[in-house]
């Protein structure tokens, strides 16, 4: 179970999106293991559960990576559904993973209903540049036109690696503060409409 | 002949073509097959277990828009007759635990056909899959398509009641499918419920039971993602055989193990026989289940093209939007919203009436990606490559030398383009000389010679696939094709003056096609899973054609607003 909420500190819920083979679960196991990779687990309930110290502030990272399910398209919406902030990796050696971002950008948009969901793009692979096929331009304007961050990570030199996780977890913290302000407002704005359970 | 369901339940005219003939018959609705078939006598004796959902079909099908064109009806042959032998035509004439039973035989079958090798390459999600992974990949696709097949089973419902009773239906499917420990099928169902498409059909989940809400919960509770599955692992661990597992887990797990004990690693070879030997175990499974072959073979004819299950999806998310047109957001209060909620079902874009609309510059961008995402799929390749559809330049002057009329000349083929359809600044760019735009041209909004190739019919490669010549006309949402008169030529006067085929293009999406010739397009119908190669002799042709086609497609889905486009 998780931890109650008064006590555990703020749970920041980040998803991995990208085609297979991009290096995702890479990023990730270097995000939470770093060195000491030896000791992951593939079954422990908390394999993917961090306590990290974002700005002064003790805060838990969740990653959930379905790395090895890519196929398994059906699944995707209800776990986006589940996400507060994503991060949408492709290999810069690997143009149709680049493609692909589109989709998955598209998808997380229909399924969670807002376009301010805290949402980096992350080009991996950034240690193989003469084997780079997807020119930065090209990343940049992606993003520019999504108006999402762009960042090159390389899950090999660790490059960059900790600020992807960081600089979505600061994009969902300020998220969360500008929705906590906004419910507490008279007026809800529209940048706060977030996806309301509409079942159940 | 295996059926194709999901065409058969799609709300489009329904072609039957066979290649190098000249006739076509235009198939009746769905819903009218099913009258047909009625009809035809009780040689079709299928238990019916809720047959209301077909009387309703009837009576709110008419007003479907694209039932106008069936007026222009084409002789009325049934060719289809010969795949109504043992006819199961929707799901709810199927008991819950007939379905859970016969998924469950057809589940483990393809999962003991896994190898440990195909799990340890952890390659069955690279390029090679198919060769290196194959039973991996098979064991994916059922369960996609059993969760596409249950989304588009619940959209199928004519009425909302309809709908309700199919999500009822299938809820049971998913308690069948937990007794039999069929977890592999149960999370398609269950993916399938918390779709996009069905998730949001907020009116159709309110007219369940509570029994049944409790019971989905309890469902889904079991593939919730949180603590990395351990509601799944808990519940795999507590349970004995036989059991389905679901297998995406397991292939996360290896893929973590594969990056964390890279091969060398003294641990690799310990994790991933853990792995291992726990599916070994459940492909040990045994089912004491009586084969019911006409089930089997209906759950069996669920068939789709693979890499176009983004566009079904999409299509069935459109068809979600329609049925139950989205409606202001709970947080959005004032009177605005509730004027707008009697707006006419259909006649909006979707989300236009979230509050993000009416937030000046933020709500812009959502509006741009996600109209264009939504409705100019066929863009999405040349918005990924940055480029403009009508801005490049091209040469017309290639051939193609496969063709059997080579004698062909594509360069005198005719597009008439009625003013309406693509603003005159765009497409002055870049055609061709070969290309005419003539405003004359009013009962259609494009046409031009082309060719054809059947790529894939019905889920099924044809044995025979030549390209033919066609004269192609749109109008309105319809594609008219008229079969040649001679052997070459691309003046309309080559071609006969009677149509050949009419297509509705509901269901079908055009995607200009990059590859050794540039004046190629494709047509693609997600539902049939059928798919044609056009060749129109150059690329703005095919580009033009490409985006004429997804224009009516917009147009058929949801209009847009006035201001923005005109439609007379």
């Amino acid at each position: 179970m998780a931890p109650r909420a008064t006590a555990a500190p703020t749970l920041h819920k980040v998803i991995m999106v990208g085609s297979g083979g991009v290096g995702k679960s890479a990023l990730t196991l270097q995000f939470m293991y770093d060195e000491f990779v030896e000791d992951y687990e593939p079954t422990k309930a908390d394999s993917y559960r961090k306590k990290v110290v974002l700005d002064g502030e003790e805060v838990q990272i969740d990653i959930l990576d379905t790395a090895g399910q890519e196929d398994y398209a059906a699944i995707r919406d209800n776990y986006f559904r589940s996400g507060e902030g994503f991060l949408c990796v492709f290999s810069i050696t690997e143009p149709e993973s680049f493609d692909a971002t589109q989709e998955f950008r598209e998808q997380i948009l229909r399924v969670k209903n807002d376009e301010n969901i805290p949402f980096l793009l992350v080009g991996n692979k950034s240690d193989l540049q003469e084997k780079r096929r997807v020119p930065l331009d090209a990343c940049t304007e992606r993003a520019a036109a999504w108006r999402v961050p762009y960042v090159e990570t390389s899950a090999k030199t660790r490059d960059n690696v900790d600020k992807v996780f960081f600089d979505l977890m600061r994009e969902i913290r300020s998220r969360k503060s500008d929705d906590s302000r906004a419910s507490n407002g008279q007026v809800k704005k529209g940048k706060s409409k977030r996806f309301k359970c509409q079942i159940l | 002949m295996p059926r194709d369901i999901v065409g058969d339940s799609l709300a489009v005219l329904r072609i039957v073509e066979h290649e190098d003939e000249e006739t076509w018959s235009l198939e009746e609705k769905p819903c009218c097959d099913r009258h047909q078939r009625e009809r035809a006598g009780g040689q079709h004796d299928c238990t019916c277990y809720y047959n209301y959902a077909l009387n309703e079909g009837a009576s709110t099908r008419p007003k479907d828009p694209v039932y106008q064109y069936k007026t222009q009806s084409l002789p009325a042959a049934c060719s289809m007759s010969q795949t109504w032998d043992e006819v199961i035509c929707s799901a709810l004439r199927v008991s819950p635990e007939d379905i859970a039973n016969q998924l469950t035989l057809l589940d483990l079958e393809c999962f003991r056909g896994i190898k440990a090798q195909e799990l340890t390459t952890c390659a069955w999600n690279k390029l090679n899959k198919l060769t290196v992974a194959p039973n991996v990949v098979a064991f994916t696709k059922r369960f996609n398509r059993v969760s596409f097949w249950t989304v588009q089973e619940i959209l199928n419902g004519q009425s909302m009641k309809a709908r309700a009773e199919t999500l009822a239906h299938f809820i049971k499917v998913g308690k069948k499918l937990l007794d039999l420990n069929n977890l592999h099928s149960l999370f398609a169902v269950v993916s399938a419920l918390q779709s996009a498409s069905i998730y949001r059909l907020t009116k159709t989940w309110a007219l369940l039971s509570k029994k049944d809400k409790q019971q989905f919960d309890r469902l889904a509770e079991l593939f919730g993602e949180k603590d990395n599955w351990t509601a799944l692992r808990d519940y795999l661990r507590s349970i004995s055989l036989p059991c389905i597992p679901y297998l995406g887990i397991f292939l996360t797990d290896l893929v973590y193990i594969d990056i964390a004990h890279p091969a060398g690693s003294p641990h690799r070879v310990a994790k991933m026989a853990v792995v291992l030997k726990a599916l070994e175990r459940y492909q040990t499974s045994e089912y004491d289940i009586a084969p019911i072959p006409t089930v089997a073979n209906y759950l069996n004819s669920v068939r789709y093209i693979e890499e176009l299950q983004k566009f079904l999806e999409d299509d069935q998310y459109k068809l979600s939007l329609k049925l139950e047109p989205p409606s202001p957001v709970s947080s959005c209060i004032g009177s605005k919203e509730s004027v707008k909620e009697i707006a006419p079902q259909g006649s909006s874009t979707p989300y236009s009436l979230s509050p993000s609309h009416r937030q000046g510059s933020g709500s812009l961008r959502i509006h741009g990606t996600y109209n264009q995402s939504k409705f100019v799929l066929t863009h999405r390749k040349c918005r990924s490559l940055g480029s403009n559809i009508f801005g490049k330049s091209h040469t017309d002057e290639k051939m193609d030398e496969k063709t059997p009329a080579g004698s062909v000349n594509l360069l005198d083929d005719t597009l008439l383009e009625s003013p309406t359809s693509v603003p005159h600044d765009k497409m002055s760019i870049s055609l061709p000389q070969s290309i005419l735009l003539k405003s004359e041209a009013l009962e259609c909004d494009l046409e031009g010679c082309v060719r054809r190739k059947t790529l894939m019919k019905e889920g099924r490669k044809p044995s025979l696939s030549s390209w033919q010549r066609y004269w192609l006309q749109i109008s309105g949402n319809v594609l008219t094709f008229f079969s040649s008169k001679s052997f070459k030529g691309c003046n309309r006067s080559d071609f006969r003056t009677e149509r050949c085929k009419i297509l509705s293009l509901e269901g079908w999406s055009a995607t200009y096609m990059e590859g050794d010739s540039s004046d190629m397009f494709q047509l693609a119908n997600h539902h049939t899973s059928t798919l044609y190669k056009f060749k129109t002799g150059s690329e703005s042709a095919a580009r033009l054609w490409v985006s004429k086609i997804d224009n009516v497609r917009n147009m058929t889905v949801k209009p847009l607003p006035v201001n923005l486009m005109s439609f007379e």
